[in-house]
């Protein structure tokens, strides 16, 4: 941004020193123009008065006044010979046969006079020279060095130069100053958003009540951090809207159908429909519940307490639940857990909750003679929990939708679920800034691996 | 007992499951007439539904607290969120059920408090026939015979002594020896249940956990003819 603002700064400097300069250059060629016409007039003037012999006089004093290395003054006759001249020495690179060449003036008239800048090497300097024709055709040659114009030009460069260095500087300082400030304003803005993403909807951005524009943003932010807390104030009551409308009908089938099941005289044959009716009722509960918590967990909105939490202990335990259901179905479930203790942060039942999930996918699709393993290792100081199984792979086409609610892939077959299971075990990873990915090759089966910030223990004192 | 529940069909399956149990219950359907109720007469329980018309369950309940009764209330709620546990708890209420539950549970919970409300202490040791279990000591006999349970069995065979000759469904069982394992579609339990028949009914003339097709299981002496 300084650099930015420096670049345009230098632009806007230096097109002033052109231009400037410019101006000056040509006012000053002005002035030595006139001053030149000037004397040529004297000398005309002195030439009617005087003639030749008044002109030799004038010739001596001006080349004393000027300096011989300084200017010259060269008469001519019509015929181009020199009838009276200045000490040329010094200008010898542009005077042949004692006079400016001819070619360069050829078209001037009587009374008429023209100016020219010439070049004289060896000095490095450049010579403005007149010639004027007076009307009996004697023609004056004056030349004037440009010294002093040019020493002043080189005055109002380096005083340029100078100014427009310390406003650089000073101007940057300021600039940095200012940028500084605003920037913090936008630090304390991106602060407080990103603690709102992660945990309360009640943070507001603090206001500085020093430069307008940010406090503007900050306010406008604040609007919106508010809009934000209706709508999922506004979400959360439809959900448990949701929840009551679906539960209550659930309820009265639910009651309905375990009143007739234990109704003594029913040893019918309904009975296990009946039955079924109740066990698909509590399917249909356990949904909306998990439902219900995928939601509350992406909207941060779950109450539940949170706490370190000891990776390979939770493992330890699903590995008990699947344990029995793995051996009835002749699946190896087996772990590798990290050398030391791996704590993360987060809500014990939901990772559990997170963890089952994954291997409850993994032993519903493992074939008999297959094996389901859970791994946990630290990799890049996070937690790695991967579980793989010896499945049937996902299909290329699945995977980008897998995580999707009730997105059940094309090779579920007869296997019980309700394509949630993925979806909640990423709305857990993301609540505690973790993630869920999915390593998978279809021919040995697929791995899911769940990362977590790891928390660091302290050694107690 | 006083049910206070607007829905009809809900609360006739409450009301036949609580009478089948021996107790008497008096049925409201609106809020005001419930809390007129739970005002003027005694009940050794209430049960009460939040989403009421005319007057919400919580109200009812923070009347009856702030006018000191006692009874013991069990919330019923299609809600259930921690936030509305702990809610209805703080309010005055000694229990909170979700809908859609099971009458068993109900019934369950109905008895649990009312023995803590009469003051008798829970049991220390549960039995059926000749399966005891010591709450204290974690000692399981069958027959005399002690059996070595690891936690989770020991938990689950705690769940399914307590609610003796009660079915509990699958959905129930897992809620409550494994909470977090919800949305798991596996059937894990029946594994489970399996191993623990293993280790504890092994005679096949006396066994004591039953399988109640589609529902879940129940643990109860059954003579045979």
């Amino acid at each position: 941004m300084t650099v930015l603002f420096m670049t345009v700064f230098s632009v806007a400097l230096i097109t002033a020193f052109v231009l400037v300069y410019v101006a000056l250059s040509h006012e000053l060629q002005s002035i030595l123009d006139d001053s030149l016409k000037l004397e040529a007039n004297e000398f005309e003037v002195l030439y009617g008065i005087s003639g030749i012999e008044g002109l030799k006089d004038m010739l001596i004093a001006e080349s004393i006044a000027e300096g011989i290395d300084n200017a010259f003054y060269i008469f001519l006759s019509p015929a181009m010979e020199v009838i009276a001249s200045t000490d040329t020495a010094a200008f010898e690179h542009i005077i042949q046969n004692g006079h400016i060449p001819a070619e360069l003036y050829k078209t001037i008239q009587e009374g008429e006079e023209e100016l020219l800048t010439l070049y004289n090497e060896p000095q490095h300097e450049h010579i403005r020279v007149l010639i004027k024709k007076f009307d009996d055709g004697t023609v004056l040659e004056i030349g004037e060095t440009m010294r002093v114009e040019r020493l002043v030009l080189a005055k109002t460069r380096n005083i340029f130069l100078i100014s427009s260095l310390c406003i650089l500087l000073i101007g940057s300082v300021v600039f940095w100053n200012i940028i500084i400030r605003t920037m913090r304003g936008v630090t304390r803005i991106t602060t407080t958003v990103s603690n709102i993403g992660r945990d309360d909807l009640v943070s507001r951005v603090p206001l500085a009540h020093r430069g307008a524009e940010i406090d503007d943003l900050a306010e406008a932010f604040n609007r919106m951090l508010e809009r934000i807390a209706v709508l999922i104030g506004e979400m959360q009551d439809i959900t448990n809207n949701v929840a009551h409308y679906l539960r209550t009908p659930i309820a009265r089938i639910r009651g309905t159908a375990e009143t007739i099941y234990f109704n003594e005289e029913s040893n019918m044959p309904e009975k296990d429909s009946i039955g079924s009716i109740i066990q698909e009722c509590d399917r249909l509960t356990m949904m909306i519940q998990v439902m219900l918590e995928i939601a509350s967990v992406e909207s941060a909105t779950n109450g539940s307490s949170e706490g370190r939490i000891d990776v390979n202990a939770i493992i330890e335990e699903i590995l008990d639940l699947f344990q029995p259901f793995a051996e009835t179905n002749e699946i190896t479930l087996d772990h590798e857990f990290s050398e030391s203790k791996l704590t993360i942060h987060g809500n014990t039942a939901l990772f559990s909750g997170a963890v089952a999930n994954l291997v409850d996918n993994a032993v519903k699709y493992t074939p008999p003679n297959g094996a389901v393993i859970i791994r946990s290792r630290m990799v890049d100081g996070k937690a790695e929990i991967s579980v793989s199984d010896t499945g049937g792979g996902i299909s290329t086409e699945d995977i980008p939708h897998i995580f999707e609610k009730f997105y059940r892939g094309s090779q579920v077959g007869n296997t019980i679920g309700n394509g949630l299971g993925l979806s909640y075990v990423q709305a857990v990873a993301r609540r505690y800034n973790g993630m869920v990915r999915i390593d998978d090759t279809r021919v040995t089966g697929s791995t899911f691996t769940l990362v977590f910030p790891v928390v660091i223990e302290h050694e107690e004192q | 007992m006083l049910l206070i529940e607007d829905d009809e069909t809900i609360a006739s399956f409450i009301v036949k499951g609580i009478k089948e149990c021996g107790y008497l219950v008096e049925h409201a359907t609106n809020g005001n007439d419930g809390l007129d109720l739970v005002l003027n007469e005694s009940y050794d329980i209430a049960v009460i539904d939040i989403m009421l018309p005319k007057r919400d369950g919580l109200s009812i309940i923070s009347e009856m607290r702030a006018r000191d009764i006692l009874t013991p209330v069990i919330i019923l709620s299609a809600r259930g969120t921690v936030e509305d546990r702990v809610k209805g708890l703080k309010i005055g209420a000694d229990d909170y059920l979700t809908k859609p539950f099971s009458i068993s549970e109900l019934i369950a919970r109905i008895q649990a408090l009312l023995r803590r409300a009469s003051g008798m202490p829970g049991p220390t040791v549960l039995t059926v026939g000749d399966l005891t279990m010591n709450l204290e000591t974690r000692v399981v006999t069958r027959n005399d015979v002690p059996v070595e349970l690891k936690p989770k069995e020991f938990a689950l065979l705690e769940f399914l002594m307590y609610n003796r000759s009660r079915v509990v469904s699958k959905k129930m069982i897992m809620d409550h020896v494994w909470d977090y394992a919800v949305g798991i579609g596996a059937n894990v339990l029946e594994s489970h249940i399996s191993r623990l028949r293993n280790k504890i009914d092994r005679d096949p003339d006396n066994k004591l956990i039953h399988t109640v097709p589609g529902v879940g299981y129940v643990l109860e002496e059954r003579k045979h003819t």
